[in-house]
């Protein structure tokens, strides 16, 4: 169980990391967030529970983490004041920011809602099925196949209007 | 869906955003020893668990009180008894002070054999079930810890054997 715990840090711990840093703009806090990732979930499978994809486990606990890092910073607002309050999308956006310059790609991202940037980035850069994304988001397959698909065409209509 | 394509290849290579590998490198070494914590506290566990429930407690203010004695006390206890906890730990300690690889590879064996020689007492005494599940798993734990060593050490024979080439 140990062995393969760490195998599976060895495999993902970099893509959680960089994920986890798209999310937030802050490498100190994305790495502090990953720490608690990997602890939280070692914790979760030595007290015997069963892990049946750990991939996509990884990335949920990463999501309810970064969830809570935002609800933390704005105590008093709900989850969707905070995404009416632009508060997350902003941060999201400041990487992307900072990369755009050498690629039109990351600027054509941080134009897409956060929702669809989300996804995108799992699926593209994470490298998750839509399967695990499903599970990740607790949106269902057809939702995320569709956002997928959205979030493209969106994409090429931003980059030819560069 | 070929532009589709040539986007998706795009966003792909977002994946060369460079991570600190030396946040990686000490992350790990933590969560080793937070490994090897769990699986301490786990095997303290069953001792808490056994009918001497109070066992690894009463072990610990014994080895203070009567000092190093009591792991002469100890050296004969088996799984169960009060005094086990102790026998364990004086064999952590002194696996830890072995630096030599093949000395460390001496005395995991002796361990084996010594969890092998507990394994038949107790079953001499009609014991079974939980206790000896517990002696195996601690009994594949030491060969994996020779095996480590002994891979470890191939290792720096190949490394010596190419810096001398």
């Amino acid at each position: 169980m140990e062995d393969k715990f760490l195998a599976a840090y060895d495999k993902y711990s970099k893509n959680i990391l960089r994920h986890i840093y798209f999310r937030v703009s802050d490498e100190k806090v994305a790495e502090d967030l990953t720490a608690e990732v990997f602890l939280k979930a070692w914790r979760y499978i030595a007290n015997g529970e069963e892990v049946l994809n750990f991939k996509a486990f990884l990335y949920r606990i990463a999501n309810n983490l970064i969830i809570d890092f935002y609800r933390t910073r704005k105590e008093n607002l709900s989850l969707e004041a905070l995404e009416e309050d632009n508060e997350i999308a902003i941060e999201e956006k400041n990487v992307f920011q900072s990369i755009c310059d050498e690629d039109l790609t990351a600027c054509a991202l941080k134009e897409l809602d956060t929702e669809t940037r989300q996804i995108i980035m799992f699926r593209y850069i994470d490298d998750l099925s839509v399967k695990e994304i499903s599970e990740v988001t607790n949106k269902t397959t057809n939702n995320i196949s569709v956002i997928i698909h959205r979030g493209l065409k969106k994409l090429k209509e931003i980059i030819n209007n560069f | 869906m070929f532009e589709n394509f040539k986007i998706v290849r795009k966003i792909k290579k977002l994946k060369n955003v460079p991570v600190r590998n030396e946040f990686l490198m000490s992350l790990r070494h933590r969560l080793e020893n937070e490994i090897r914590y769990s699986s301490f506290v786990s095997e303290a566990k069953y001792f808490v668990f056994s009918p001497f429930k109070y066992a690894f407690t009463f072990a610990i203010i014994i080895l203070f009180v009567f000092g190093t004695s009591s792991f002469v006390f100890a050296a004969e206890s088996l799984p169960g008894d009060t005094l086990y906890p102790i026998k364990l730990l004086k064999e952590d300690v002194q696996d830890s002070l072995i630096m030599n690889s093949e000395n460390k590879i001496v005395f995991n064996e002796r361990r084996i054999n010594d969890r092998f020689r507990e394994m038949e007492k107790l079953l001499g005494k009609g014991k079974d079930g939980e206790i000896l599940i517990w002696l195996e798993k601690n009994i594949e734990k030491y060969f994996d810890k020779i095996l480590e060593i002994e891979f470890k050490d191939i290792e720096k024979d190949l490394s010596t054997d190419l810096t001398s080439i």
